[in-house]
């Protein structure tokens, strides 16, 4: 193993160190002893190091005599044979001085070790090699508080140490300007081109772990524990003000801390495992350095165990006790592994099963003794006192714990592995032995299904008392992924497996689940799909998703449904499943990686990316929610808290809490009821309280509506905040929902409003006035079902409550003069619905005129209108005309006369009729009466004696004067104007025309005077 | 429909539209619909004519025909042999003054004071006439004095208020007759048209110490109506229009006087207690429903004009005091211009002046000009009608369809919309020491 480390064959040096300084250091039982060959001269330790680097800084004469040479044979240019000559001569002079200095410069150490420094020396050189497998290494200043910035990259492995020059492969680490070479004898610093020695007594050795912002790159091998952002938040997310703002990686490092005196270093390593194997080997070099008087008793494998502990004799009960040896790693000794049923008794501890048992059995990486392997040749103490957990390394091995441990280990084994504290390095070494099993012996082999069930079982069963281990609980489950991947395939038909809530990977069942529904076509069920968004390491785990995960889970699953219905199909592609699989034990040195013939589809962007985007909106939509319950804590119930969830669950959540909301709701509302605000506020369990504030009505109205029911008064509607002892209107919503309301509806509700005053203001609504409104409300054809169903409800509560004028002002200013006008019209048409305009409804119209910004006088004007014209409920198809408010007349186009024909047919009728009723008054048909009728002789029909006698004078002529008549009359004893009146009403009545007429001078109709003298009949 | 038509009545209708008034005679030619409220009202006049009595109060919109309805209504009254009073209210013609503007409006009544022979008013001489001829036959007959038989004819006016210097008021004029004194006849006419204005005149002009007033202006009307009966008449019917005067009065309490006297006629005309006495009072919309100053401003008006509440949805009573007239429809226009072009032809059909499609092109022409006003409100259409109907008689050959494009169209204002500031109205002194402050 030693010269796969060596670069240079060992007789190199000599041969070409004739001018070298030679020393040779001779370890024996742990003290380095050092003798200068060429003087024979023995050296201390600090005198060695001096030596070297006194010699080191040697001058070198070369370059003066070169640049002599050169100046002499410039001066010499006149005779150029010597000047060439000379310059020749003194090039070759110069060269020879520098090689002669290069060597009197070199120390070569020749170092002689003796088996123990040896073997320990190959510990500490599997250290550092173990280091140089880290994906990287830096010098970091110890106490510096960013490492990140003030991080030199090292290079750990054989760097060369300048101007000393050794047979053997010396490790190191080098970064920079700086290099640290670990010597077999003493740790040598070089800084500044000197070096300083470093006794591995005085070294001490810190591990420890960083996690750290890692802005460049990403280590292969390191963990990645977290995330950040470039811009953090204090709570640790995303500051939102910042638009690039990328999520930078935490990455856990392990930092090993060198300190000797006031030197200290400090290095940072990619891979906490390799750091931790450098350190344990270097502690243990150190430790095998610094205890000289002890290097004997060591109880390092490599070391012969001498036993002075009494140790009972190990009795195996299935085979011979081997004897024990120097090392087992180099004889193959019989070991076993212990099958389940079995038992083997060892220091007096009855073991159960499956653990490897015997010796010889090294570990797969080749050069250890196998961790788990329980060595009955170890010698045991008698009791666990003395035994400190935390003594047991890292990585704990059998053979390098001590006595009283391992006593505390065997007692926990005999005890059924099941004590709950105990060490959990105990439960690790015991793993170690179950992972070699199953992943090397076992590995692909078909055979041996039983074994390998009852070992995950038992894997299990750890889990399940050992789980709270973090680290435990990693490896066990990861193992039990591969394991399973490795011999069956997951049952897809199954809910996806449970995850840890931080996982920073997807859950190997995940991934072959996924693949084998993309190879069988079949879609992602939500919960399979829920798990692949939410264990993506690419998915923000915000605090809403974190602290409402219950539902998270049920929105998901509703909007993966919306979304994509069946569900995702996901395209098999051509990358193949990889299960890698790194073993808790240091036996394994590498990976292990179990090939699939499943596709791996979490590789491909666009699927995981879309699901991503459905859970980031998920816990996006839950954000509020999640707030409400940050600031209380215990308001999860508080319906505030139920406002702030998306309807959808309210409505559909299986969440028992919000089923029982519902359900509440359902038997009290039906299809519609009035409650008193009391009992509503009970039945969704909101506190009781004299004033609701228009806050809490909010949340009220926006819970109820998620759980499937609307309120009104709604508050986001434009309803007053319920006061005690109101009544509140509840309705089952139907449809979509919205959350405020349309310019239309406003204007509808305020229309209600306002007519049922108008209607309950002669004292009581009218069956005909409510159904003038219902119908007005189930026609109003511009709001959408969802309003409409709320207009209804609204009407139903103002019919109700008949709230006062509290208000509309307000309202009514929002709208337009021309829907003001509209309104007003309606609300005549509400009063008149029961054919009667009471005083009262005049004088509230009258009201409401004035608050509409409407003439007043107007009311009157339609009121008779709306009284003279038959009210006529326009057919519901008309008001389709988008119009928000009713339109009692259609509008007219201006200049476009469109006669209704069946309207002039029925006026013609009608003229008819009252032509034919006025033709009876005014055209009577009393034919002219017979001659022979006469009632006095010598009488006119119908006229007295005297005044027939006037008539027969006034016939003589045609034109009278008003004082001839006079005369006339007053001759005859006759009132001229009485006498006049009495033969035009008989020449009326009998000829229907007036026989005189005019007052200066009188027209006399002589032809019907004559033909009424003709009548006169002489007795 | 085939009445002829009589070239007066014609002539009336004609002349009357062209000068935007609504004819006095021939109204019956271009009525058009409205059949259900003739049909009341004739019931109604009928029964006035057999002695009963009524009130009614037409209501309608500025324009929508209800002067046009009173003449056809009175005109319908005098054919039926009532005689008929009528008048417009204006600031100085009220029911119920205390300026003399109650006795101002009476005296409006009288002088048209109208009969089927005298239907242009001034009818009050003959009717009184009429009367004394009859009790001079009568005291011919039975040799008696006729002055004791003008007495005793009226002896059931002389039990109503007034009623007995109303009899020597008609006493006196038979004695101006008999003894050819024409100043006494006049006086006595005067004084029955209101004219007094001072007891002390009447005292010495008559001998009797009562005139009418503006307290006793209905009590007057009352007598009228029972004389015209005397006088072989059937009875009387009132015509007041423009009643919306009344709901303009700015004085709370003249208003209020005035409806009080309204309601005294509204109780009498309902309970029958004045005989062949009907009123029909003609007013907008507002002058009956505006509860601060229209006639539900008075509660005792208001429960008794309250209509019938089981006329409701398409059922009518047209029973009730109150007659609504609906406003003109477009239709309604369209047939008023048929019967208009029927009356110029005179009712030849074979004379018309325009196709029907004429008339449609006419109504559009106006609907352009002032939109829907032209038949709401059809004074100034109706007239520019008669007007183009004149121009294409005159010049026989000229096309309908060139002249209607000349033919202006005015918007029709409503006149009445202002208030009547009356502070002279103020009745007595408790009123101005009301004014009056310190």
């Amino acid at each position: 193993m030693l010269q796969t480390f060596s670069s240079d064959a060992p007789g190199q040096g000599r041969t070409q160190a004739s001018s070298i300084t030679e020393i040779l250091v001779t370890g024996e039982r742990g003290a380095f002893s050092y003798l200068e060959l060429a003087t024979g001269r023995t050296l201390t330790a600090s005198e060695f190091v001096c030596g070297i680097n006194s010699r080191a800084a040697r001058r070198n004469a070369a370059p003066w005599v070169f640049v002599l040479g050169l100046l002499a044979s410039v001066m010499l240019a006149g005779v150029p044979e010597i000047a060439l000559g000379l310059f020749a001569a003194t090039t070759i002079f110069a060269v020879f001085l520098n090689r002669d200095c290069q060597r009197h410069r070199q120390t070569a150490a020749d170092y002689r070790l003796d088996a123990a420094q040896q073997s320990a020396f190959v510990v500490l050189q599997d250290g550092v090699k173990a280091l140089s497998r880290s994906s990287a290494i830096w010098r970091v200043p110890p106490n510096s508080s960013s490492f990140v910035s003030a991080r030199v990259g090292a290079h750990a492995g054989l760097p060369e140490a300048p101007w000393i020059r050794s047979a053997i492969a010396i490790p190191g680490i080098a970064a920079g300007s700086e290099s640290i070479h670990f010597f077999p004898d003493q740790l040598l610093i070089r800084t500044r081109g000197m070096y300083a020695p470093i006794s591995y007594t005085d070294l001490k050795v810190h591990l420890q772990t960083a996690d750290m912002a890692e802005t460049s790159w990403v280590p292969a091998d390191s963990t990645t524990v977290g995330q950040t952002w470039r811009h953090a938040r204090r709570d640790g997310g995303p500051d939102r003000r910042y638009r690039d703002n990328p999520a930078i990686p935490v990455n856990r490092y392990a930092l090993v801390i060198l300190r000797a005196n006031q030197y200290e270093v400090g290095i940072l390593v990619s891979s906490v495992r390799e750091a931790d194997g450098f350190v344990s080997a270097l502690r243990s070099f150190a430790g095998f350095a610094a205890a000289k008087p002890f290097a004997t008793q060591d109880v390092h494998p490599a070391q012969p165990p001498k036993m002075p502990l009494s140790t009972p004799e190990p009795t195996v009960t299935a085979m011979p006790a081997p004897v024990p040896s120097v090392s087992l790693a180099e004889r193959p000794e019989s070991w076993r592994w212990v099958a389940k049923r079995e038992t083997v008794t060892v220091a007096g501890f009855e073991i159960p099963g499956l653990i490897y048992f015997g010796r010889g059995l090294s570990a797969l990486s080749g050069y250890d003794a196998e961790p788990a392997l329980i060595n009955p040749s170890l010698p045991v103490a008698s009791s666990s006192t003395g035994f400190d957990p935390v003594s047991i390394p890292y990585w704990p091995s059998y053979g390098g714990i001590e006595p009283a441990a391992r006593h505390a280990y065997l007692s926990w084994h005999a005890d059924g592995r099941a004590a709950p504290d105990a060490p959990i390095s105990f439960v690790f070494l015991y793993f170690y032995g179950i992972e070699r099993r199953i992943l090397y012996d076992l590995g692909t082999k078909s055979s041996g299904n039983d074994e390998w069930a009852s070992v995950l079982a038992e894997v299990r069963r750890l889990l399940s008392i050992y789980g709270a281990n973090s680290s435990f609980r990693g490896y066990a489950s990861r193992f039990l992924d591969i394991a399973e991947a490795v011999r069956k395939s997951p049952d897809i038909n199954c809910p996806p497996p449970e995850t840890a809530a931080q996982a920073y990977e997807l859950p190997v069942r995940l991934k072959m689940g996924l693949g084998q529904m993309a190879q069988e076509g079949r879609p992602i069920p939500p919960a399979w799909a829920r798990l692949w968004a939410t264990t993506d390491p690419a998915f923000p785990r915000r605090t809403s998703f974190l602290r409402c995960r219950e539902y998270f889970d049920e929105l998901f699953d509703v909007r993966y449904c919306e979304r994509f219905a069946e569900g995702v199909v996901v395209k098999p592609n051509k990358t193949l499943l990889q299960i890698e699989y790194r073993p808790a034990s240091a036996s394994f040195s590498n990976s292990i990686v179990a090939k699939t013939q499943v596709p791996d589809v979490t590789a491909l962007k666009e699927p995981a990316g879309k699901l991503r985007a459905l859970a980031e909106a998920c816990s996006e939509e839950l954000a509020p929610f999640s707030r409400y319950l940050g600031r209380n804590p215990n308001g999860a119930k508080d319906l505030a808290a139920l406002a702030l969830l998306p309807p959808i669950l309210l409505s559909q959540s299986r969440t028992e809490h919000i089923q029982q909301l519902r359900d509440r709701l359902a038997a009290a509302a039906g299809p519609g009821a009035l409650l008193r605000r009391e009992e509503l506020l009970q039945l969704v369990e909101f506190p009781q309280s004299e004033g609701l504030s228009k806050r809490d009505a909010v949340a009220l109205a926006q819970t109820l509506a998620s759980a499937g029911f609307g309120i009104e008064p709604d508050v986001r509607f434009g309803g007053a905040a319920p006061t005690a002892g109101s009544r509140i209107f509840v309705f089952p919503l139907v449809g979509v929902v919205s959350n405020a309301p349309t310019p239309a509806y406003s204007a509808a509700t305020l229309l209600i409003h306002l007519a049922t005053i108008v209607a309950a203001a002669d004292g009581s609504v009218s069956v005909e006035e409510q159904a003038h409104l219902e119908n007005h409300v189930a026609a109003a054809l511009h709001l959408s079902d969802s309003e409409r169903l709320r207009l209804d409800a609204h009407l139903r509560w103002t019919l109700a409550e008949r709230s006062g004028m509290s208000g509309i002002k307000k309202r009514i200013e929002a709208l337009t003069s021309s829907q003001r006008e509209d309104i007003g019209e309606f609300l005549v048409s509400v009063a008149n619905a029961d054919g009667y305009i009471s005083p009262e409804e005049i004088e509230s119209l009258g009201r409401m005129y004035r608050l509409l910004g409407l003439n007043p006088q107007d009311v009157y004007s339609h009121a008779h209108a709306a009284a003279t014209e038959p009210v006529s409920v326009e057919p519901a198809e008309q008001t389709a005309s988008g119009f928000a408010l009713p339109r009692r007349r259609p509008e007219k186009a201006q200049g476009i006369v469109r006669l209704d024909e069946e309207a002039v047919e029925a006026k013609l009728r009608e003229t008819a009729a009252v032509s034919a009723l006025l033709a009876s008054v005014f055209v009577e048909e009393t034919p002219p009466a017979p001659a022979s009728i006469a009632e006095e002789s010598g009488c006119i029909a119908g006229l007295s004696e005297e005044t027939s006698a006037f008539v027969r004078f006034l016939v003589t002529k045609a034109a009278w004067t008003r004082e001839e008549l006079e005369a006339a009359a007053e001759a005859r004893a006759l009132l001229l104007d009485g006498t006049i009146e009495a033969i035009n009403d008989t020449a009326l009545d009998s000829c229907d025309e007036l026989a005189i007429e005019g007052d200066e001078p009188v027209e006399v109709n002589i032809a019907l005077l004559t033909s009424l003298i003709e009548r006169t009949v002489t007795v | 429909m085939s009445v002829s038509i009589r070239p007066k009545d014609r002539d009336a209708v004609l002349q009357s539209l062209r000068a935007g008034v609504v004819p006095r005679l021939g109204l019956h030619l271009i009525q058009v619909g409205r059949a259900r409220e003739v049909e009341a009202m004739l019931a109604d006049i009928e029964r006035l004519a057999d002695g009963g009595s009524g009130i009614r109060f037409v209501i309608g919109e500025y324009g929508s025909g209800k002067t046009f309805f009173l003449n056809l209504l009175r005109s319908i009254a005098l054919e039926k042999r009532l005689v008929t009073v009528h008048a417009d209210l204006t600031p100085d013609r009220r029911l119920q003054a205390s300026g003399g503007q109650a006795r101002s409006l009476y005296a409006e009544l009288t002088r048209n004071i109208s009969t089927r022979s005298k239907p242009d008013g001034g009818a009050m001489a003959s009717i009184v006439e009429r009367f004394v001829t009859e009790a001079l036959r009568q005291a011919k007959e039975q040799n008696s004095n006729p002055e004791d038989i003008i007495h005793s004819r009226l002896q059931d006016l002389a039990e109503m208020t007034g009623g007995y210097d109303f009899a020597a008021v008609i006493a006196a004029y038979w004695k101006g007759h008999d003894t050819g004194n024409e100043q006494l006849k006049s006086d006595a006419v005067r004084w029955l048209r209101g004219e007094f204005s001072t007891r002390i005149d009447a005292r010495s002009a008559l001998g009797v110490r009562t005139i009418v007033d503006d307290a006793s202006v209905y009590d007057h009307l009352k007598l009228m109506a029972r004389f015209v009966r005397h006088a072989g008449f059937r009875g009387m019917l009132v015509l007041l229009d423009e009643m919306v005067n009344l709901y303009k009065l700015a004085n709370t309490q003249a208003r209020n006087g005035n409806y009080e006297q309204i309601l005294r006629i509204l109780n009498d005309s309902l309970q029958g207690v004045s005989v062949g006495l009907g009123f029909l009072l003609g007013g907008t919309p507002e002058f009956l429903m505006d509860t601060r100053r229209g006639l539900y401003s008075y509660p005792a008006l208001q429960s008794r004009l309250a209509e019938n509440t089981f006329a409701a949805q398409g059922l009518v009573d047209y029973t009730g005091p109150v007659l609504r007239l609906s406003s003109l429809s477009q239709e309604d226009f369209y047939v008023l211009l048929t019967k208009l072009r029927h009356v110029h032809a005179a009712g030849d059909g074979a004379k018309y002046l325009l196709p029907d499609d004429g008339l449609k092109a006419f109504m559009e022409h106006c609907a352009k000009r002032i939109g829907e006003a032209y038949f709401r409100t059809p004074r100034t259409t109706v007239t520019s009608f008669v007007n183009l109907l004149s121009v294409l008689d005159q010049n026989p050959g000229t096309s309908w369809q060139q002249l209607l494009g000349g033919v202006e169209i005015v918007k029709d204002q409503d006149p009445s919309a202002f208030e009547i500031a009356d502070a002279a109205e103020v009745p007595g002194g408790d009123e101005s020491l009301a004014d009056f402050r310190l």
